[in-house]
C-alpha cells in the first residue's frame, strides 16, 4: 500500500492557500461589523465562525481544484507535474523515503 | 418624583397640599346611590376621620340596609332631595344609575353642595355640558369619579410618558373584555330595569359609558389632546337575553396628528382582560398590570458574521416564500417588563380620590383640571357611543369643546 508525502514546497504551497483563506474570512467579518453596525470585539468573538469559514473556504479550493484535475484528465490532458512520483512511496520504500527524498 | 413633575402631568394632586391644615377639619357628606359601587366607595369615606357620612339616600331598601353597616349613625331617606334640603351637608356623593346623574346633580349645585360623581356624568353630551357650566357657576366643587386620576400606577407612568420615556407615543390601545352577563341578581321582576339599569338604553349606553369612559381618559391623559374624530361599531352578539345596550363595541379615535386610539370591550371572553397600551416607538407602558417594557428587551443580536450568512442564505435559497419551518412569526415578545411602581399594584386609585374629595371640601378648594378631565372622559364616551348609534364617522363636536389649555381646545363662545 503506497504512503503519501507531501514535499514542503507543497506545504508552504497549502499554507499560504490556508492563510488566503483566512484573510477572506476575516475580510468578511470585518465587512460583516460594519453593515451591521456590530462591537469590533466581534473581531475576537466571532474567531470560531471565522475558523470555521477558512476551513469551509479551504475545503472548497480543494474541491474546485480537484475538479479541474478531473476534468483534465477526463479529456486527456494531464497536467504535468515532473514531480508527482515524488509524492506516493510504496511500503518496500518507507523506511528509505526520508534519504531517498534527500537523494534528489 | 419631582414634586414640579407631578404638578405638571397631574396637578389636581395639589388637593393634598394642606392636608396638615385641615388635620382638624370635618366634613359632613350625604351619599346619594349606596348600591354596590357606592357602598365600595362609602367603605373609603366611613374610614375617614375627616369625613361624616351623615345620611343617606335610595329608592332600594336593601342597598340602604347594607349601607347602615357601613354608618349606622346616618339618617335614610328615599328621595335624595331630603339631604339637599339639609343645610348642615357640605357636598354629595352621587353613585346612581347614569340617567339620573343630571338632574340629581344640578340639583345639587343649586342646593349649594359640593358634588362627587360618579363617571359618566351624564347621559347626554348636552347635560354633561349643562352640568360642567352649572359647576363653574355656583363655584361648588366638582369631582369625577375617575379613580386613575389618582392611582400611583397611573401617575407614575404618565409622569414617564411625558418625559419621553417610552418615546412617541404614537397609538394606544384601551380594552376592557370580561365574560360575564353583567347582571344582577334581582329578587322581583319589577325590580329588573331598576336593578340592571346598566342593560337598557333608557337608563345606560352601557361599554361606552361604564366601562370606555376610565379608559378613554388614559389616552387623551397621555397624548395631551383630545381627538378630532371618532368611528364605532357595536352589537348583541353572544348576550341576546332581552338586554337593549350592546355587548361587544369596537371604536377608533383618530386625533388631529394623526395618532390613534382604539377602544374595544367585548363580555363574552375575559383572556385579555383590561389593559390601557400606551404604544411608544422606544416602549410600552400598561398600567392596569402595573407595568412598563422597552423595545429592545430580548436576547442579543446574533454576531454580524452569522447575520451576514444568514442574509446570503436568504438571497441565495429565498427567505420566507412559504410559511415552512423557518418561519419567524412575530408574535409577542415573551418579555417580562417592569413594574411601573417597583411592585405589583396593590390599589386603583379610588381611596385616594375620595380623600381628595374630603381634603376638598374642607378646603373649599376645586383642585385645577380634575373636573374636566372627568368632562372630556364622559364627553368621549359619549361621542363614541353616538358614532357607533349612527353607524358613521363623528368629529368631536366644537360645541361641546371648554376652556381647557392641556387638550388646547376653546369654547366658540368661551367658558367662564
Amino acid at each position: 500500500m503506497p504512503y503519501f508525502y507531501l514535499p514542503s514546497r507543497r506545504i508552504r504551497k497549502e499554507s499560504i492557500s490556508l492563510l488566503v483563506c483566512f484573510v477572506i474570512a476575516v475580510g468578511l467579518n470585518v465587512y460583516a461589523i460594519i453593515h451591521y453596525g456590530a462591537p469590533l470585539s466581534e473581531l475576537w468573538t466571532s474567531i470560531l465562525y471565522v475558523l470555521e469559514a477558512t476551513a469551509v473556504l479551504y475545503a472548497v479550493w480543494i474541491l474546485l481544484r480537484l475538479l479541474i484535475y478531473g476534468f483534465l484528465c477526463l479529456i486527456g490532458k494531464q497536467p504535468k507535474n515532473k514531480h508527482r512520483h515524488q509524492y506516493i512511496i510504496h511500503r518496500h520504500q518507507r523506511g528509505h523515503s526520508h534519504h531517498s527524498h534527500h537523494s534528489h | 418624583m419631582g414634586t414640579g413633575a407631578l404638578a405638571a402631568t397631574s396637578p389636581w394632586l395639589s388637593t393634598f397640599a394642606s392636608v396638615e391644615d385641615t388635620a382638624h377639619e370635618r366634613c359632613r357628606i350625604g351619599f346619594i346611590g349606596p348600591g354596590s359601587r357606592g357602598r365600595f366607595l362609602l367603605s373609603f369615606l366611613a374610614q375617614n376621620p375627616k369625613c361624616e357620612v351623615v345620611a343617606l339616600a335610595d329608592i332600594y331598601q336593601p342597598s340602604l340596609d347594607e349601607a347602615l353597616k357601613l354608618v349606622p349613625e346616618a339618617k335614610t331617606y328615599k328621595d335624595y332631595r331630603q339631604i339637599l334640603e339639609d343645610k348642615s351637608i357640605d357636598g354629595v356623593v352621587i353613585a346612581t344609575p347614569l340617567n339620573t346623574h343630571f338632574q340629581m346633580a344640578m340639583d345639587a349645585f343649586d342646593a349649594g353642595k359640593h358634588v362627587y360623581l360618579e363617571k359618566a356624568l351624564a347621559y347626554t353630551m348636552e347635560e354633561t355640558l349643562a352640568l360642567y357650566r352649572r359647576h363653574k357657576e355656583t363655584g361648588c366643587i366638582f369631582f369625577t369619579g375617575q379613580q386613575r386620576l389618582f392611582d400611583p400606577r397611573y401617575i407614575q407612568v404618565m409622569e414617564m410618558v411625558h418625559q419621553g420615556v417610552f418615546g412617541d407615543i404614537n397609538a394606544v390601545h384601551a380594552y376592557w373584555n370580561r365574560n360575564g352577563d353583567w347582571r344582577r341578581e334581582v329578587p322581583s321582576p319589577e325590580l329588573e330595569r331598576l336593578i340592571n339599569w346598566r342593560l337598557y338604553k333608557e337608563s345606560s349606553k352601557g361599554l361606552m359609558t361604564e366601562l370606555a369612559c376610565h379608559q378613554l381618559q388614559v389616552g387623551t391623559w397621555a397624548l395631551g389632546q383630545l381627538p378630532v374624530r371618532v368611528m364605532g361599531t357595536g352589537a348583541i352578539t353572544h348576550w341576546k337575553d332581552g338586554r337593549e345596550v350592546y355587548d361587544n363595541v369596537h371604536c377608533i379615535y383618530e386625533f388631529a396628528d394623526g395618532r390613534q386610539m382604539t377602544y374595544a370591550s367585548v363580555i363574552s371572553n375575559k383572556f385579555y382582560g383590561l389593559e390601557e397600551q400606551l404604544l411608544g416607538h422606544l416602549g410600552t407602558a400598561e398600567p392596569e398590570r402595573g407595568k412598563f417594557y422597552f423595545e429592545d428587551y430580548g436576547p442579543a443580536p446574533a454576531p454580524a458574521f452569522v447575520q451576514m450568512l444568514m442574509e446570503w442564505e436568504d438571497k441565495i435559497w429565498g427567505a420566507n416564500t412559504f410559511a415552512g419551518s423557518s418561519w419567524d412569526p412575530e408574535v409577542a415578545r415573551n418579555n417580562p417588563g417592569e413594574w411601573i411602581l417597583g411592585k405589583a399594584p396593590d390599589s386603583d386609585g379610588t381611596s385616594l380620590l375620595t380623600e381628595a374629595f374630603v381634603e376638598a371640601v374642607c378646603t373649599g378648594k376645586q383642585p385645577p383640571r380634575i373636573a374636566e378631565e372627568g368632562y372630556y372622559a364622559t364627553q368621549l364616551c359619549l361621542v363614541g357611543h353616538e358614532a357607533i348609534v349612527q353607524g358613521k364617522p363623528l368629529p368631536f363636536p366644537e360645541a361641546m369643546k371648554i376652556d381647557y389649555e392641556p387638550y388646547g381646545t376653546k369654547s366658540l363662545k368661551g367658558e367662564s
